[in-house]
């Protein structure tokens, strides 16, 4: 179920980035083969970059790869840095929760507001906050479920961050 | 200084260094700001500010270029430009060694990004100079001491993140750059060099007929424009950032895909999905250091820097010298992007104060960032290149020493000697 998820996430972020990429080829291709430069390309691209970004951001939580200096918690002795980064996957799923909420209540806010260009209704970009960061939260809280099955101190277990 | 913003700054220092991921680590030091200020009713503007750091025109670029530089990698074109640098570098003294800058000077040009170019030279020079009787540790330090050529010479993602961030012209910064890396090159080639003649390292025989020249050149030409797209699209004003990327991209698709034939739907569809996730993983935190950046705005925080940098009166050269150990240290410990994105709002303060021009500081940035990854704990570039060479950190350590002197000389003339970035930017009328 959670792998499906990050698999359809990971499905619209590359057609989120596809779309940014072929907006901006044929924003080249009109502008200097034809003389024009249509006025959808720009502000479509840019949502389209938001949303590679902000579905690419929960994908990232996923497998764990945001940006991070490790050095600190590389050099503890093992159980201390179990505990360590749980303590700091505790705060990220804390973070994504208060993300989500305000996420919602940033859509509920922008109803009826429209954009500057195109008139889109805004709050149909906006859904992407609380859905990429809702999908964060879950990503997370399996991550410190499994964790806890796997603990160091269990059967199976591993000292791994 | 004001409480709430002690607590801010405390926050964030204490959990990046303890390893919160850098794009929560602004997030969680903002909150505990808005708590501390009593705010929170800004809370929900959390989000919004995210989607508007992200949501800007410029920024575009980045996951274009991620996209162009992904392509190529995939495309497999590492081979046509390793055998051009073969007759362009292989006659010198240490012939493997030098062709291995060579291949970075080349290859630098096509992705710009250091772990690249170690991932695709990395494995065909170390255990090629193994063979021929240099040491797998020295193999691994020229490697890792020339990726860092690659975030220098034009087109580079690191040039583009610093200029959608910092507001600096990238096409004056494309321009800036090209001298200083070059001047690593030669640098890194002059030691190699010596080093050469002391130990007994030979040239490269092969055939270096005009014929052999031309074939070689010929072969590496479709490559070879990529970068020569983006740099005249940008540099002569005809493209922005954003559209050349989108065109590098195009063609390192057409060129994988139809002349090379090394790319299918497959693969494309691969490099779609990784670049956006890579992409994500760098702008989320420029996302995040919108808020970051609002909530410094609310407590003058680059107001107070410019007065104590005014306040302390002291020479713009002291003032340097002051901001490239800030920023060597900062090199050591975090990922250059990030720390572009979280400190030269701040630092970019400072060196205006000081009088600094801001195309000449942005060279010194990110060459100095760029160091900072040959140097331990965070050198990504010496650990990558230790695991291909499996040489032991300790042996790679003690080869790549001199390399990190030379480049830290590379500075402090780029540092010292500002006509060296900025002649050429002013040269075509940035």
């Amino acid at each position: 179920m959670i792998n499906r998820l990050e698999q359809v996430l990971r499905v619209i972020g590359a057609t989120a980035l596809f779309t940014l990429f072929a907006l901006i080829v044929l924003q080249v291709v009109l502008r200097y083969g034809f003389g024009f430069t249509p006025f959808f390309t720009e502000e479509i691209g840019r949502y389209a970059l938001v949303w590679s970004v902000l579905v690419g951001t929960a994908v990232s939580v996923a497998i764990n790869g945001h940006i991070r200096v490790t050095f600190v918690p590389d050099n503890m002795p093992p159980l201390y840095r179990w505990w360590w980064m749980r303590f700091l996957d505790l705060i990220t799923l804390l973070l994504m929760a208060v993300l989500t909420f305000a996420g919602v209540q940033t859509v509920e806010f922008a109803q009826g507001q429209t954009s500057d260009g195109m008139q889109i209704p805004l709050m149909y970009p906006y859904t992407i906050l609380p859905v990429a960061f809702g999908a964060a939260f879950l990503f997370i809280f399996i991550r410190i479920s499994r964790s806890w099955r796997d603990r160091p101190w269990s059967q199976n277990g591993s000292a791994e961050g | 200084m004001t409480l709430s913003l002690g607590l801010f700054i405390a926050t964030f220092l204490f959990f990046i260094i303890m390893g919160l991921p850098v794009a929560w680590t602004m997030v969680l030091s903002s909150i505990v700001w808005l708590i501390a200020s009593g705010q929170m009713a800004f809370l929900p503007v959390l989000p919004e500010r995210i989607f508007q750091g992200i949501d800007v025109f410029v920024l575009m670029a980045i996951p274009l270029f991620i996209l162009a530089g992904e392509l190529i990698n995939a495309g497999k074109i590492t081979d046509r430009l390793i055998k051009l640098a073969n007759v362009l570098f292989g006659w010198m003294p240490g012939g493997l060694a030098q062709v291995n800058i060579g291949a970075s000077i080349l290859f630098s040009g096509i992705t710009g990004v250091a772990l690249g170019d170690i991932a695709a030279l990395g494995k065909v020079f170390i255990p090629s100079m193994a063979k021929n009787g240099y040491s797998t540790a020295y193999a691994a330090a020229v490697t890792a001491s020339s990726s860092i050529i690659g975030p220098m010479v034009p087109p580079s993602l690191i040039v583009v993140i610093y200029g959608s961030i910092s507001g600096v012209s990238i096409g004056a910064l494309f321009a800036a750059c090209i001298v200083p890396g070059l001047l690593i090159g030669l640098c890194q080639m002059i030691l190699v060099g010596y080093q050469a003649k002391k130990r007994g390292y030979s040239k490269i025989e092969m055939d270096r007929s005009p014929a052999a020249i031309g074939k070689a050149t010929k072969e590496a030409i479709p490559p070879l424009l990529i970068p020569a797209i983006i740099l005249a699209g940008i540099l002569f004003g005809i493209m922005t950032p954003t559209e050349a990327g989108g065109l590098a991209a195009f063609y390192a698709l057409l060129i994988g895909w139809l002349l090379y034939r090394s790319l299918n739907v497959k693969k494309i569809i691969a490099v779609f999905n990784e670049s956006a996730v890579f992409s994500a993983q760098l702008l989320i935190i420029v996302g995040c250091g919108a808020i970051f950046t609002w909530v410094m705005g609310m407590e003058n925080v680059p107001a107070m820097v410019e007065g104590l940098v005014l306040g302390a009166d002291v020479h713009p050269v002291v003032v340097l010298l002051i901001l490239n150990l800030i920023m060597l240290v900062l090199g050591m410990f975090i990922d250059p992007s990030a720390a572009i994105i979280l400190f030269i709002p701040v630092l970019g303060e400072a060196a205006k104060a000081a009088g600094v021009d801001p195309v000449h500081f942005g060279v010194i940035v990110i060459l100095n960032l760029n160091i900072g990854l040959l140097t331990p704990p965070l050198g990504v570039c010496l650990y990558a290149a230790e695991k291909i060479a499996d040489c032991g950190l300790g042996q790679l350590l003690k080869e790549i020493w001199p390399f990190l002197i030379v480049s830290l000389i590379a500075l402090a003339l780029v540092t010292y000697i500002p006509a060296i970035s900025l002649w050429l930017p002013r040269l075509i009328g940035f």
